[in-house]
Formats: structure tokens, C-alpha cells, sequence
């Protein structure tokens, strides 16, 4: 059977995770880009700590909506390949002194033709049309954190495949007034 | 100075209890646990809330906690040097997740309140 094009959330995370620390100049092992909702929970940071947190999840476009089947027969096997976009939203929070020009270098950056190549390997395209960073500091025990959000969406190619129920073989017999006379499978 | 360490030791009040202090570290921007540092403590385990049952939509969910006196250092989920998720207490077949330290050391003690982390 075709092998299905689809990103679960841990192989997602990897992607983005790996494209950010990329922008950011850093090396993979450096915690400067880290994922919301930890499930056991995760150490903060301080106010002067410039790191970004990330979470993605579906969101509704009218490029999800189209789906098209497409019915093949490889090595005798009848497949149904479905293959539609998955649009997804990529919400970034920056926090530390740097944030706003980290949210802005990472929007600028994301325009560059090597990201986009990096991204198009996984089938990920970037939605062009997204606002700039918006800055909203946070009041945590009495001292102002710096923060800029940036959302951004890009759609995925997704392509599932099944195999669909078939008739391997029809058995057939030519009866006449003496009984079955000559019996056959048409494969 | 009323010194009360002595209290949360003495046999007549105090059990053991089991800390897991975190020991982890960030893995791909995913808070990661290791194997957590394992520390036998004697103190006091009072009632912090009761158990109590809260009927969601998606079934039974059971909230509750504990509070622990020791004389030694617990710790809430801390950044920096030392860095790592809150400790859980083991005590009578269940994790507490401490949500709260009360670092009474100059009166001889450390009040925790940890928060049943089974959930059902």
C-alpha cells in the first residue's frame, strides 16, 4: 500500500522546533524555544531570559474543506489514496528584553527561501499574509515581563491511504439437467 | 525563637514519606523528566482539602491534597541553577505534587501543600 503523507504532533513539534532554533542562530540542545502546555509541567524563566514558546494546532480555512479520492491498483492491491490540506496555526509568544525583535526577526526570517525549502521537504507551505508581531507585556509580581505575540498558519499536505474492499475471485459453475458440468474461478 | 523542629520528628506525630525530586531538562523545547532524585523523609502529614468529587460530563474527576511538615527543604518548580519541576511526595499509595512551600526553616520546619496528581 502508498505510504501515507501525514505529520503526528510529536513529528510537527520536531519541525518547527528545529526551524526556530535554526532562525535563532542556537544550537538544538539550547531551551530558548520551548512547547506550551508541558505535560508534568516545566521550570519558567526569568525576566531577563529572551525565549519563545510554541503551540500549533488545526485551524479552519477553505483549503480544508476540498478532498479528493483517487483509486489505484498496485501489486493487485486496489487502493484509495484521500489527499486534502490541513491548515495549521503556529502561535508564538516571545518573552525577555528581545522579544519584540525576535518576534520580528522570525516573521522576516520566515519569508526566506531556505526556510521555505525546509519546510516544503515535510509538505508545509507557509500562509504569506500574517500580521506583525503585537506587543502585550505581562504584570507577574509587580515587575512588567516583556512579551510580543506572533501567529502565523501554513498548510500541510495530507494524503491517506486504504485499502478498499475487492473481489479477489468469482467462483462459477455451468449447471445443466445432469448437474454441475464445469466449475472455474475468474480472478 | 520557639524552635518546633523537634515536634515534626517526634514519633507520636510524625510518619515517612517519600520525596521525588525533579531531574529533568529541556529536550527539543519539551520539558523532559529523568530519573527523579529519591529522598526518605519523617515528618507531619496533615489534611490540606478533603477529597472531593467533582462530576464532569466526561466522567468522575477527584481533587484533594496534603499538607507535609519536614525539617527538611522542599521545593515548588524553580528556574536557574537548580532547575526543575515541583517535588511529589509518595504517601499512602499516592503522588502529591507540591503546590505551595512555607519555608518556616528559622522555626524548625518546611510546611508543604501538595495536590493529589491521580485525578480520578
Amino acid at each position: 500500500m502508498a505510504e501515507d503523507i501525514y505529520l503526528t504532533l510529536s513529528e510537527l513539534q520536531k519541525i518547527f522546533y528545529d526551524l526556530f532554533v535554526s532562525m535563532f542562530n542556537g544550537s538544538p540542545t539550547e531551551s530558548k524555544v520551548r512547547w506550551s502546555w508541558p505535560t508534568q509541567g516545566a521550570p519558567a524563566f526569568g525576566i531577563s531570559d529572551n525565549i519563545a514558546f510554541l503551540k500549533i494546532y488545526d485551524d479552519a480555512s477553505t483549503m480544508t474543506v476540498q478532498r479528493e479520492d483517487v483509486y489505484s491498483q498496485e501489486s493487485g492491491l486496489p487502493n484509495m489514496s484521500t489527499g486534502y490540506t490541513r491548515t495549521l496555526r503556529l502561535d508564538c509568544i516571545f518573552y525577555g528584553p528581545s522579544s519584540w525583535e525576535n518576534a520580528t526577526i522570525i516573521r522576516n526570517k520566515m519569508f526566506w527561501q531556505e526556510h521555505h525549502d525546509t519546510l516544503a521537504q515535510s509538505s508545509i507551505y507557509l500562509v504569506p499574509r500574517f500580521d506583525p508581531p503585537k506587543r502585550v507585556p505581562e504584570l507577574w509580581q509587580g515587575q512588567w515581563y516583556d512579551r510580543s505575540d506572533l501567529s502565523m498558519t501554513f498548510n500541510e499536505l495530507v494524503v491517506l491511504n486504504r485499502e478498499v474492499p475487492y473481489i479477489e475471485k468469482v467462483p462459477v459453475g455451468i449447471y445443466n439437467n445432469d448437474g454441475l458440468q464445469i466449475e472455474f474461478d475468474i480472478e | 525563637m520557639i524552635y518546633v523542629g523537634e515536634l515534626i520528628t517526634d514519633p507520636d506525630f510524625s510518619q515517612k514519606f517519600t520525596v521525588y525530586r525533579s531531574n529533568g531538562s529541556f529536550v527539543d523545547g519539551v520539558w523532559t523528566e529523568g530519573t527523579p532524585i529519591q529522598i526518605e523523609m519523617l515528618g507531619v502529614v496533615t489534611v490540606m482539602s478533603s477529597r472531593e468529587l467533582h462530576q464532569l460530563p466526561e466522567g468522575d474527576r477527584v481533587s484533594g491534597g496534603m499538607n507535609f511538615h519536614t525539617n527538611q527543604a522542599l521545593y515548588v518548580s524553580r528556574e536557574g541553577t537548580y532547575e526543575g519541576i515541583s517535588d511529589k511526595i509518595y504517601w499512602r499509595n499516592n503522588y502529591y505534587k507540591l503546590a505551595s512551600v512555607l519555608p518556616y526553616a528559622d522555626y524548625g520546619y518546611y510546611k508543604a501543600s501538595g495536590v493529589r496528581t491521580k485525578g480520578a
